[in-house]
């Protein structure tokens, strides 16, 4: 087993057992926190898959970005200092049925998937090929990007805002 | 690791993701789990972009992913904020009304 594949496991059992840990705590900032562990166990990945402009866009839009949007989010809705930031989960057994049929039925189609589609390290692709495809290939997408970009922040500044009495 | 077991750990951590948007109340803790799913699913992306002919395509696809997560956590968080000056709580099952 090389390196890299140690690796990869080490960080497929951070990512397994911080994101198990995000979704059964009941205290809300403890899931903000261990969401940062399994976001950065992600970049990791991102890395070992030889995708480090993708890492680097992880940490800085991921952790740098919403993680820190979720925690004001949090301590922004004044739960946090007078009821309780405990949200336990509900309907636990179902939810959990649910889970794993959709998890094997994912399985079966990846196995099947896999069967027939031949798998071949593709060759390495840097930040200049992506930065040549987005502005080529990918041009509409990219102008649309810009465009929501803006409509969201009139939106979110639009939405948050106070009325005025 | 293989392709395919880096397909099943994406595949592990959509679900879990979906597990806590079904099992949570509170809409922040919703938001999490969602950042949960599109995390799997780039895992994926970059998974196939690596090991198939999809080739970097892949990585394209998953800059506009995490754009558009961002976008929807900024919205998200907005109309959380929302609901909470409305109703004083953001548990979602008391968010019934359209019209507050």
């Amino acid at each position: 087993m090389t390196v890299l594949a140690v690796l990869q496991y080490i960080l497929s059992v951070m990512i397994v057992l911080s994101a198990v840990y995000v979704v059964l705590s009941g205290n809300l900032v403890r899931a903000a926190f261990a969401l940062f562990f399994t976001l950065f166990a992600v970049a990791g990945f991102y890395l070992t898959l030889k995708a480090e402009l993708i890492a680097g866009f992880q940490i800085l839009v991921y952790v740098g970005g919403i993680l820190i949007i979720i925690l004001f989010g949090i301590m922004l809705t004044p739960e946090y200092f007078k009821i309780r930031v405990f949200s336990e989960p509900v309907r636990i057994f179902p939810a959990a049925i649910i889970s794993l049929i959709l998890f094997f039925a994912v399985y079966v189609v990846g196995y099947e998937m896999f069967y027939i589609m031949n798998t071949a390290e593709q060759p390495y692709t840097g930040t200049y090929d992506i930065g040549v495809m987005l502005l080529s290939n990918y041009i509409l997408p990219f102008e649309a990007a810009s465009l929501v970009l803006l409509v969201v922040l009139i939106g979110a500044a639009v939405l948050s805002r106070r009325e005025v009495k | 690791m293989s392709p395919f077991e880096i397909f099943l750990l994406a595949d592990a951590l959509f679900v879990i993701g979906i597990f806590g948007v079904l099992t949570r109340k509170n809409a922040i803790a919703i938001l999490i789990s969602v950042e949960l799913i599109l995390n799997g699913v780039n895992l994926n992306l970059i998974n196939f972009a690596r090991n198939t002919a999809l080739g970097a395509k892949g990585q394209v696809f998953v800059l506009f992913v995490i754009l558009l997560a961002a976008l929807e956590a900024a919205l998200g968080i907005a109309i959380i904020l929302g609901i909470y000056r409305s109703l004083k709580k953001i548990d979602v099952d008391e968010a019934r009304v359209l019209r507050g």
